[in-house]
C-alpha cells in the first residue's frame, strides 16, 4: 500500500514536471536584419508553408533561424535562401550540423 | 489593427502576401471636423536595409476611398512615406501623410518617434519599448502633440498605450494572423 502511494505520488509529480527535449535542427541559417521579434514572426509563417519543414526556432541573439525538417523530407539551401528573402531578410549562410 | 489618438480612430485590415507590400481596407473617424473615411490602402516597401544588428525601411503608403461628412459623400485620397531604423535597443521613425477629400478636409500629417527598449528580449519573449511620439497636423488648424507611450509585443500581438500632453489618450492594437 505504501509503495502504491509512493508510486501514485511520483506519477502525479512527474506529470507536472515539464520535460524539455532538445530539438535536433537540420539546418542553421544565418540572416541579417533579425532585430524585431514582431516582424520576425513572419518567418515562422513563411517556413511552415513549406511542407517539408516541421518547425523553426529563431535566435535574435545569434541572428539565426534553426530549421527542423520533417522525416524523409528535404529542403535545399536555395529553398531556404528564398524563404529568408521572402520573409524580408538578407540570407548570409546555411550550415547543416 | 486599431489606432486611436487625439485626432482620430481607425481600423485597418491588411493582407501581406510578401514582405514587399500589403493591401487592405482602412476606416477612419476624424473628430474635428467629424468625417468618416473608408479607403483601400496599399503599402509598398520601397527599400529595406538589413544589417546584422539593425534594420531600416522605406515605405510608401497610399489609399483611395470615400469621405462622408454630414451625409455628403466625397472622393478621398492620401499618400505618404514612412521611414524607420531600429536595433534591438533603439528605434526611430518618421512618417507623413498628405490627405485630400474634396470640400471636406485636407491636411498634411507628420509623425516622428524615438524609442528605447529597457531590456533586450529574444524571439517569443514579451518585448517592452518606451517611446516618445511627436505628431504635427497642418490643416485648418495646426496642431502639435507630444505623446509618451509604452509599446508591448509578444508573438503576433502588439499593444501601445500613451497619454498625450494635451489630454489625449493613445491606444493602438495590432494582431497578426
Amino acid at each position: 500500500m505504501k509503495n502504491l502511494l509512493t508510486l501514485t505520488l511520483l506519477l502525479i509529480l512527474t506529470s507536472f514536471t515539464p520535460v524539455k527535449a532538445d530539438t535536433q535542427y537540420d539546418a542553421i541559417v544565418r540572416a541579417d536584419g533579425i532585430v524585431c521579434d514582431f516582424c520576425a514572426q513572419a518567418l515562422n509563417k513563411v517556413f511552415l508553408k513549406n511542407e517539408n519543414v516541421e518547425k523553426i526556432d529563431v535566435s535574435m541573439d545569434e541572428g539565426t533561424v534553426s530549421v527542423k525538417i520533417k522525416k524523409g523530407g528535404t529542403v535545399t539551401d536555395e529553398e531556404i535562401q528564398k524563404m529568408i528573402e521572402w520573409g524580408g531578410y538578407d540570407f548570409v549562410s546555411v550550415t547543416r550540423p | 489593427m486599431l489606432m486611436n489618438d487625439a485626432d482620430s480612430n481607425s481600423a485597418h485590415v491588411h493582407y501581406s502576401p510578401t514582405a514587399k507590400y500589403s493591401i487592405g481596407v482602412r476606416h477612419e473617424y476624424f473628430r474635428d471636423p467629424k468625417v468618416n473615411v473608408t479607403s483601400f490602402q496599399m503599402n509598398n516597401l520601397i527599400k529595406r536595409w538589413n544589417k546584422k544588428n539593425e534594420q531600416a525601411n522605406f515605405y510608401v503608403k497610399s489609399g483611395v476611398g470615400v469621405a462622408r461628412d454630414d451625409g455628403e459623400y466625397d472622393p478621398a485620397a492620401y499618400t505618404g512615406i514612412a521611414l524607420d531604423w531600429e536595433t534591438r535597443r533603439y528605434f526611430t521613425s518618421y512618417e507623413n501623410r498628405f490627405f485630400w477629400a474634396d470640400e471636406t478636409e485636407q491636411f498634411a500629417m507628420h509623425k516622428a518617434r524615438v524609442g528605447i527598449a529597457p531590456y533586450v528580449g529574444d524571439y517569443g519573449d514579451l518585448h517592452t519599448w518606451l517611446m516618445l511620439e511627436a505628431h504635427y497636423d497642418a490643416g485648418e488648424e495646426d496642431t502639435f502633440h507630444v505623446t509618451p507611450l509604452v509599446r508591448f509585443f509578444k508573438g503576433n500581438t502588439l499593444l501601445e498605450a500613451g497619454y498625450n500632453l494635451d489630454d489625449g489618450v493613445m491606444f493602438n492594437f495590432v494582431q497578426r494572423f
